[in-house]
């Protein structure tokens, strides 16, 4: 288990991160979301021993980062936002450089290259330099950089920027795999991303920890109860007053032309009365359905400070 | 440290694949070949003109008047030469990014530092190892001291560890090479030229100096006169250096 306590960074006078705190359970894959310049690199290069906090401390199995960081290293694949590649080295020369500081030597070295080859799909590219590859692949070496020596934890710093769709897909497969037996910590600021592959997120904004929730969870916590979409064909038929005054409906707002959002509290039978009430305004609803609230809504709320 | 051979390995791959190891040994060899020329030639004319004479001539053998102009020659050639090697150690590391990756390995910042000391020291070995063929050829048209030009050698090794560990410091505090190489030449020409060169208003000051300078504690070993005072004064000068070297990366991650 990883757990960040009141971690504060300060880079001059300006705090990068502020008083942050959160845990990571053992197994999960945690979405870590930030605008850019939030404090998402500064916090995962604090959690990895790039450098220490200014005040706070990270511990990682009951062992202080900063005190134990052999054996903290040793556990923790650590990928930057920018794979670091020697580009005069080929990725095999890099990949068995990674290997052999981390004290594989030989076959085992030899070995895991091949692993993690496999894996990341690039062993048709292994004898090419690095600086001659494609962005997709540099990131992909970097993914195997990180994976080398099997570490328990693995944290990615926006793993999938600058790749292209079909390349963004095969890595969340990718991690979404590597998560089934490693606890993984994933950060982006894109929210589409970590829907997919994370249960749990954590979001930060100008150095502070705003939230951290599974998805659902949150979407229930800013949702305010209950919401339905309404999509009609009349929309200058619908009357909100009246909508309103429907016993169990808190709230009823147009969204835009044909869709109105109605929030609810309560089940089935208020859904039956609103349907009821709207077809006797004879306003054409062809479309009914709940709203989950998307992590894109939650983003914005949280960020926003809503 | 059980990670030092992989890095050191690392860092020779990397002399070997860019061109400026190549560059560097080519231009020593090809100046030290043509100073070995030209004083050979001026050997063999004063060898002339002294056989004429009839007094008693001391220290004049091809040792002393080839070996030890060539060893000093070599020196001040490294003086410039030295920033060429070592201005992308650290430098490069940062601006690549890569010293991301070296932080967060289970590697110690001393293990970084020596495995970039050492790859140097071995890279400027090999080049000064390269003119052997000097006293061998000498060898075998006369005689050579052997135990001056082991001297020599050893003087031109620790006057290397000295420069190469400056050159260390000066790519550890910048992420450009060029910055670190122009920092590195001010370093090693104020150190070679202080006390000599570069002198106090007193005499007592200029002392100071000259026992301060690199050249001066060289200038004992490329002689053929092997004194523990130069050699530690040497030593201690590339450990401070590399200790420094140290400081600036380790207080880099608290700022």
């Amino acid at each position: 288990m990883i757990s960040v306590n009141n971690v504060t960074k300060y880079f001059g006078d300006r705090a990068a991160v502020n008083d942050v705190s959160f845990t990571v359970n053992k197994g999960e894959i945690l979405g870590f979301l930030g605008p850019n310049g939030a404090g998402k690199t500064t916090t995962l290069r604090i959690m990895t021993g790039f450098f220490p906090p200014s005040q706070g401390t990270v511990t990682i199995d009951g062992q202080d980062v900063f005190e134990h960081p052999y054996e903290i290293k040793k556990k923790i694949g650590y990928m930057p936002e920018h794979p670091p590649l020697y580009y005069d080295m080929s990725a095999r020369e890099c990949l068995s450089f990674v290997a052999e500081i981390h004290g594989l030597r030989g076959s085992a070295a030899g070995s895991a290259i091949r692993r993690v080859s496999e894996l990341c799909g690039i062993t048709h590219m292994l004898d090419r330099l690095t600086g001659n590859l494609s962005k997709g692949y540099r990131q992909r070496v970097g993914l195997a950089h990180a994976l080398i020596h099997d570490p328990a934890i693995l944290i990615l710093d926006e793993p999938t920027s600058g790749l292209d769709p079909m390349q963004i897909i095969e890595i969340r497969e990718l991690i979404k795999n590597l998560g089934r037996e490693r606890t993984v910590i994933l950060s982006s600021h894109i929210l589409f991303e970590v829907t997919n592959v994370c249960k749990r997120v954590a979001i930060i904004n100008n150095g502070r920890i705003v939230a951290v929730d599974t998805i659902e969870k949150l979407s229930d916590k800013f949702g305010k109860g209950k919401q339905i979409v309404l999509t009609v064909t009349r929309p200058e038929r619908m009357d909100l007053k009246k909508l309103s005054s429907i016993d169990g409906v808190i709230d009823a707002v147009q969204d835009n032309g044909g869709r109105f959002t109605v929030s609810i509290s309560g089940g089935d039978n208020v859904l039956e009365r609103i349907s009821s009430e709207v077809v006797s305004m004879q306003a054409g609803l062809i479309e009914m359905k709940h709203a989950a609230m998307t992590l894109e809504e939650i983003f914005l709320k949280t960020v926003s400070g809503g | 440290m059980n990670n030092l051979l992989p890095f050191i390995k690392k860092e020779l791959k990397a002399y070997f694949y860019s061109p400026i190891a190549y560059i560097v040994a080519g231009v020593f060899l090809g100046l030290v070949g043509y100073f070995f020329y030209s004083s050979m030639q001026g050997f063999s004319m004063q060898a002339v003109q002294f056989s004429a004479s009839t007094s008693e001539i001391t220290g004049f053998n091809p040792t002393n008047v080839i070996m030890k102009g060539l060893f000093r020659s070599m020196g001040t050639v490294f003086v410039l030469l030295t920033p060429l090697i070592t201005m992308r150690l650290i430098a490069e590391e940062k601006r690549a990014r890569t010293m991301e990756l070296l932080m967060t390995s289970p590697l110690s910042i001393m293990t970084i530092i020596a495995g970039k000391f050492i790859a140097a020291l071995i890279i400027y070995s090999i080049i000064i190892m390269s003119t052997i063929y000097i006293p061998l050829t000498i060898e075998y048209f006369s005689t050579v001291s052997w135990t001056h030009v082991f001297t020599g050698y050893l003087g031109l090794l620790l006057i290397g560890m000295a420069m190469i560990s400056v050159g260390v410091l000066c790519s550890a505090v910048t992420d450009k090479q060029v910055i670190a190489a122009v920092l590195t030449i001010g370093i090693l020409v104020l150190f070679w030229f202080i006390g000599g060169g570069i002198g106090g208003h007193t005499e007592n000051i200029t002392n100071i100096m000259r026992e301060l300078s690199l050249f001066s504690h060289f200038e004992n070993l490329y002689s053929g006169l092997l004194d523990t005072r130069d050699i530690v004064y040497l030593l201690s000068f590339a450990v401070v250096a590399l200790f420094l070297s140290h400081r600036v990366l380790e207080s880099g991650r608290w700022k």
